[in-house]
């Protein structure tokens, strides 16, 4: 496998940021859905600062992403339908954006609440906007309506990959996992 | 720096020696330019860090005989930190200061050594924090500025349980971690 990627399949750099970071983004996704519900306790104070310092890694995790995308070709869509490439195209374009609009909202969010972003512990963040009550409402609805939206973007997305395996039977599905696609 | 503070020490040895009698000196907290401070680790989040806005206090030495008796007190309504936004009223609350019953944070220094080891200027404090008191020492650094006025700076290591700051499930250590770092900057003006 090589670790570029070929007009008919994702090498394994692409294959492993993909999954990687579906694994870690779903996780982190889960984790924020049970904030709320967290009782007020050291615990919480550990969750919150696991899903910033989570939602930062990907911020960081998806500027590489597009980096290696910039220098490798993008497999073709295979599918003879017009209107579905499109659409196919522009999700998955929209994920990229997700992926600054959802860690960037969190990160305003808390700035203008008067909460500090730490990385793991390991070194503060700057204020993104100065502590603002107003905004912090703006950037919090952001955040919490972004992730829905993107929640419904991944169920079309599981649903389009399942549709190319089991009812199209390509190698939609085969050649972004790590055997052999053919 | 080292050789600057040393000099200063035996600039003021030569003082105290020359100086003959001394008697009670009574020192005053500038409130405005003195500052309390306060750091405690948090794992995977940011540290909690605060301070105290509101304190005052009178340091009164016999600089000859090495003693004297230091009393600062402290209102632990005046208590700020960066977590302000989500956890005032916990701060404020019985779990940590339990502002209702234990208004006061008392610091009250009994005497002062000289450690023969490093020269250092040690002070035996007793501090009281919601009804506990624990003693230590605390290492002192000073500077006399033209005699009337002096900058005292101390850090020392406290540990929260010790005080009950932060009861029930907040007493564990592993996320907010137990040793509180204290920072204590004081300047006095000579009465
Ligand atoms: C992969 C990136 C991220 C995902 C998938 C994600 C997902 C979520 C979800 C699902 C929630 C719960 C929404 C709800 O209330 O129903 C949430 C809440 C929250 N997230 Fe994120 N998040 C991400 C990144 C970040 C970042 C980078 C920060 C801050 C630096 C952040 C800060 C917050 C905060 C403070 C809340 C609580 C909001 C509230 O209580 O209203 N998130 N997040
Ligand atoms: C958080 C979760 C996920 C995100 C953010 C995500 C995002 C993406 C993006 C951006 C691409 C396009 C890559 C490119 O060409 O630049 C892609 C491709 C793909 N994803 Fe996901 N994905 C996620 C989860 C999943 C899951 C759970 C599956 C399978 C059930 C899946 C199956 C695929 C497949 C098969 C492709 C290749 C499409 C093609 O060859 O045209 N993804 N994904």
């Amino acid at each position: 496998m090589s670790l570029k990627n070929t007009i008919d399949s994702y090498g394994l750099i692409s294959k492993s940021f993909h999954w990687i970071m579906a694994f870690i983004i779903i996780a982190n996704f889960i984790l924020g859905f049970f904030l709320d519900d967290i009782p007020v306790g050291p615990y919480k104070l550990l969750a919150f600062g696991i899903h910033k310092s989570t939602g930062i890694l990907v911020l960081g995790a998806i500027i590489l992403r597009i980096v290696w995308k910039g220098f490798n070709q993008t497999p073709m869509i295979l599918s003879s339908n017009r209107a579905f490439v499109i659409l196919a195209k522009s999700l998955h374009h929209l994920f990229y954006l997700m992926f600054f609009v959802i860690p960037v909202s969190g990160w305003a969010y808390s700035s203008a609440a008067g909460r500090a972003v730490n990385f793991y512990g390991l070194f503060t963040l700057p204020d993104l906007v100065e502590k603002n009550q107003e905004q912090a409402k703006l950037f919090d609805n952001i955040h919490v309506y972004s992730v829905y939206f993107f929640l419904g973007m991944l169920v079309i997305h599981i649903f389009a990959s399942l549709y190319h395996h089991f009812i199209q039977k390509d190698k939609t599905l085969r050649r972004m996992w790590f055997g052999n696609s053919n | 720096m080292v050789r600057q503070f040393k000099l200063i020490k035996y600039f003021l040895l030569f003082f105290f020696i020359s100086t003959s009698s001394f008697a009670l000196e009574k020192w005053t907290i500038d409130p405005k330019k003195s500052s309390i401070q306060f750091k405690i680790d948090v794992l995977l989040n940011e540290d909690v860090k605060g301070g105290f806005q509101k304190f005052s206090g009178t340091v009164e030495v016999d600089r000859e005989k090495f003693i004297g008796n230091t009393k600062i007190e402290t209102d632990a309504d005046s208590i700020f930190t960066n977590y302000d936004s989500n956890y005032k009223d916990l701060i404020r609350g019985d779990s940590f200061f339990d502002l209702k019953h234990f208004p006061k944070i008392i610091l009250v220094a009994k005497n002062f050594y000289i450690n023969t080891k490093d020269q250092n200027t040690i002070s035996h404090v007793s501090l009281t924090i919601k009804g506990h008191e624990k003693e230590f020492d605390i290492p002192l650094n000073y500077i006399f500025l033209k005699n009337e006025h002096v900058i005292l700076n101390g850090s020392f290591i406290i540990h929260r349980n010790d005080f009950e700051i932060g009861s029930g499930p907040w007493s564990e250590t592993f996320i907010l971690k137990d040793e509180i770092k204290v920072l204590v900057n004081l300047e006095l003006d000579k009465n």
